[in-house]
């Protein structure tokens, strides 16, 4: 026991660090484990549902979509890598790519009678303004709506309306009404940015 | 062509290519590592943004999905072979890992299993299911081939400073129940390649760690983790 502890001493990491506790958990939801699933989606839905309706819209559909996201998460978890980025990380890129690849089979299907609800610009400061209490997941929006507030307006626009309006960047090269090289150099100038002011390292 | 392809990591990263350019975008991700980097990255910007607009999903949802779980077969993991080298690991994110899996250790039977040493280096290297796993540490290098099918692990290191007058280095399978003997070894000038005989509680470990020990080892680790890579 006392072996165990001192072992336990060797922790270089705060104990409570979220980021390796839902990693933790995502690796024992690999293995089978239920509960810890549990734990990892209480830390991850948030952002999960969150980014989902905010490209789906419709509150049914989020938690329909949201719903299809976690099963492939927990489907995915054996297959889950630590090298390719944090859990929340994971957990976003497969919510972001399900809600857009639904909302673009769903739209080309049927009249895009909410074409005009998601292609209204999204203002950077509408993003503090649409999420629930800041507990919620733990993040630091002010960070992220700081950061936002740094890039050109153009560059600005060109981010959200691909990734929270959930258009690929020849539509937002039609919405705004510019070149679509145009529109692509917008976007990559404006993740650099933001990689550069979040600190985001991989 | 490609040159264009480059560029498309940032769109990418936000779902904003058509269905043709990301899978022509995939494609040139296989053999294009700054584009892995860049996707990396821009992926984890994107996570940000994510995280900034969350929303707390409805109570029955949470329901819902565990109730899914409970009836859903998961995929089998991805098994690496010895020709696929993964990425190092930023040295960060390996002690988060370590403190995560330290932390799960509870009160484990330890059993001391005997080490095996000299012979079958090869057989291990060359087993169909081994897996190789570089870890992470400040002198020399150490690497661990282990096969979970032959239950035997070789230790595979160079630079490695002496571990000192009556003292031996310990390798630990770092399992659920805590970490678990895998054999001792002491360098010749720097160098090491020994096999051992692995524990069967000890296949299939989450981590792989190696600290300083008393000569003859310990049940449990004493010292500090010097070398450690998560599997
Ligand atoms: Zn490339």
């Amino acid at each position: 026991m006392d072996d165990v502890a001192r072992f336990r001493l060797l922790r270089a990491a705060e104990p409570d660090d979220p980021k390796a506790a839902a990693a933790n958990d995502l690796r024992l939801a690999g293995r089978g484990d239920e509960q810890a699933f549990a734990r990892f989606y209480d830390v991850v839905a948030p952002t999960v549902f969150g980014t989902v309706l905010r490209v789906v819209r419709s509150r049914a559909l989020a938690e329909e979509v949201t719903q299809e996201v976690f099963l492939e998460l927990w489907r995915q978890a054996p297959r889950y890598d630590a090298d390719r980025g944090a859990p929340t990380t994971w957990a976003a890129t497969i919510a972001h790519r399900r809600a857009v690849d639904r909302v673009r089979s769903e739209e080309s299907s049927r009249v895009r009678d909410d074409r005009h609800a998601r292609t209204a610009p999204v203002e950077h400061d509408t993003v503090a303004e649409t999420v629930t209490d800041e507990a919620v997941a733990g993040y630091d929006r002010a960070r992220v709506a700081r950061a936002l507030d740094r890039l050109t307006d153009a560059q600005r626009e060109a981010v959200t309306l691909a990734y929270y309006g959930g258009h690929t960047y020849r539509e937002v090269a039609v919405l705004l009404d510019t070149p679509e090289g145009t529109v692509k150099t917008r976007i990559r100038d404006g993740l650099i940015k933001l990689r550069d002011f979040l600190e985001v390292t991989t | 062509m490609s040159d264009d392809l480059h560029h498309l990591a940032a769109a990418y990263a936000l779902d904003a290519l058509d269905p043709d350019e990301r899978a022509a975008f995939e494609a040139h991700l296989e053999h294009c590592e700054s584009c892995r980097a860049d996707v990396a990255d821009f992926g984890a910007v994107a996570g940000e943004l994510a995280g900034a607009t969350a929303v707390a999903p409805p109570a029955a949802l949470r329901d819902r999905v565990l109730a899914d779980v409970a009836e859903t077969r998961q995929e089998r993991p991805v098994v690496r072979r010895l020709d696929e080298p993964r990425r190092r690991q930023r040295s960060t994110m390996l002690l988060a890992v370590a403190a995560a899996v330290v932390g799960l250790i509870a009160g484990a039977a330890i059993v001391l299993t005997m080490s095996d040493r000299g012979s079958g280096a090869d057989e291990v290297l060359s087993a169909a299911d081994a897996i190789t796993m570089p870890l992470e540490g400040t002198d020399g290098s150490v690497r661990v081939v282990w096969s979970d099918e032959l239950g035997r692990a070789v230790v595979v290191g160079s630079g490695l400073p002496d571990p000192g007058e009556g003292r031996e280095y310990e390798l630990w399978a770092i399992v659920e129940s805590g970490p678990v003997p895998a054999g001792l070894f002491t360098p010749d000038d720097g160098s090491v390649e020994e096999v051992f005989d692995l524990d069967p509680s000890a296949t299939s470990p989450a981590a792989w760690g190696v600290t300083n020990e008393p000569e003859g080892g310990s049940p449990a680790p004493t010292g500090d983790i010097l070398y450690f890579a998560e599997v």
